[in-house]
């Protein structure tokens, strides 16, 4: 009995110094659920009114640099459309580079709003990724890493999911048309829901490097009673396309 | 060999001032805007797949000669919400093609729409 009452503290001690305590001391919300009492998006949701792929091209003035940028790029979507691979420009149609925020917004596949403990996760169709919303209050990271899809935090105004997303690199397009963006961007997204099934986007686009003021547009989504689909863009896929039907459009007239 | 598809068996029909109902990501500049053909055809191949699904249609003219034509529309996770199957086309299916041709002249289209030889209708829009 005695040596049973003398392993006590030890135990005692392992549990305190255990991973799982260490886990909880540092992340408080880690095994809560969802925000309790927060409001509900969760679920899949497409862009309404048709697929728009651009934001406007004259929200903002943009600075110079950046002016520059956007004259130069070819696609087909933007103020110098081409059609042939060869000598398109978009980052995503030649390499299959991230979409990263807010381009991933734009177009016709859906992304899912998924609650979580302390975060909230968002899955998209369109190149199957997600990014992290940080909900338990932190803030970001002083020495940020720049990334693709930047680093999220959000937080709960009134019935809207606001947001705040740094950090990015500057080798994304802000939608279709080549809009550019510096190192400098900073994204705000304000997610309301507006009646059960529509949700309204008022983004926030801030990056002086690009834009000589930071400009706001709107956007709805439909809910959809859908599952997430797997649009991944491959090479191989794009080479295919390419050959078969971009390359023979795109050749001198018959 | 090539044909122009204009005419019994592969009628042509054209310069109908309509919207393209679904544009690429690609963007649509290849194709031009406002026009549709009409094609009735075999289908030779369909690939289920990214990042454009593809219908390929062999059309023969009264003269025998066969003229092979391809289509873009949408990808797999786009079409499923129109009510396509993996096996919606297949190679051997009579079929009429209702597509905006290319600009330069080629046998390449934007599909619109397909009528199976029971009558069904497959379209990209959603349902």
């Amino acid at each position: 009995m005695r040596r049973i009452i003398g392993s006590i503290p030890v135990l005692l001690l392992a549990l305190a110094f255990s991973p799982m305590m260490f886990a909880q001391a540092a992340r408080p919300s880690a095994n809560a659920g969802p925000t309790a009492g927060a409001p509900d998006l969760s679920g899949v949701w497409l862009q309404s009114g048709g697929n728009v792929f651009d934001l406007p091209r004259d929200a903002a003035p943009m600075q110079p640099s950046a002016k520059a940028k956007f004259d130069s790029e070819r696609n087909g979507h933007g103020p110098n459309v081409v059609i042939s691979f060869a000598d398109n420009t978009d980052p995503f149609i030649k390499n299959c580079d991230p979409l990263g925020v807010p381009r991933v917004l734009l177009a016709n596949h859906p992304f899912k709003i998924v609650p979580a403990a302390g975060e909230i996760l968002i899955l998209y169709e369109r190149s199957h990724d997600f990014r992290e919303i940080y909900m338990d209050g932190r803030e970001h990271p002083k020495d940020l890493d720049a990334s693709w899809w930047g680093h999220s935090v959000g937080r709960w105004d009134g019935d809207a999911l606001v947001i705040d997303t740094v950090g990015f690199n500057d080798r994304t397009w802000l939608d279709y048309q080549g809009l550019p963006h510096s190192d400098a961007l900073h994204v705000v997204e304000r997610y309301r829901r507006t009646d059960h099934d529509n949700l309204q986007l008022e983004l926030t686009i801030d990056d002086p490097k690009a834009y000589t003021k930071s400009w706001t547009v709107t956007r709805t989504y439909r809910l959809k009673p859908w599952d997430i689909g797997e649009d991944i863009c491959v090479q191989a896929n794009e080479k295919n396309f390419e050959q078969g039907i971009v390359k023979p459009a795109s050749a001198p007239s018959h | 060999m090539k044909a122009k598809p204009v005419t019994c068996f592969a009628a042509l029909f054209g310069l109908l001032i309509v919207a393209i109902p679904v544009a690429a990501h690609h963007g649509g500049v290849a194709y031009e805007t406002g026009k549709r053909i009409t094609l009735k055809g075999i289908i030779s191949n369909f690939e289920w797949t990214n990042p454009h699904s593809q219908v390929h249609l062999d059309v023969t003219d009264d003269k025998g000669n066969v003229a092979h034509w391809d289509f873009e529309t949408q990808p797999p996770s786009i079409l499923v919400h129109a009510g396509w199957h993996r096996d919606s086309l297949k190679p051997g299916d009579k079929v009429t093609l209702v597509a905006v041709p290319a600009k330069n002249g080629s046998t390449i289209g934007l599909l619109q729409k397909v009528t199976l030889a029971d009558g069904e209708e497959l379209t990209p829009t959603e349902k």
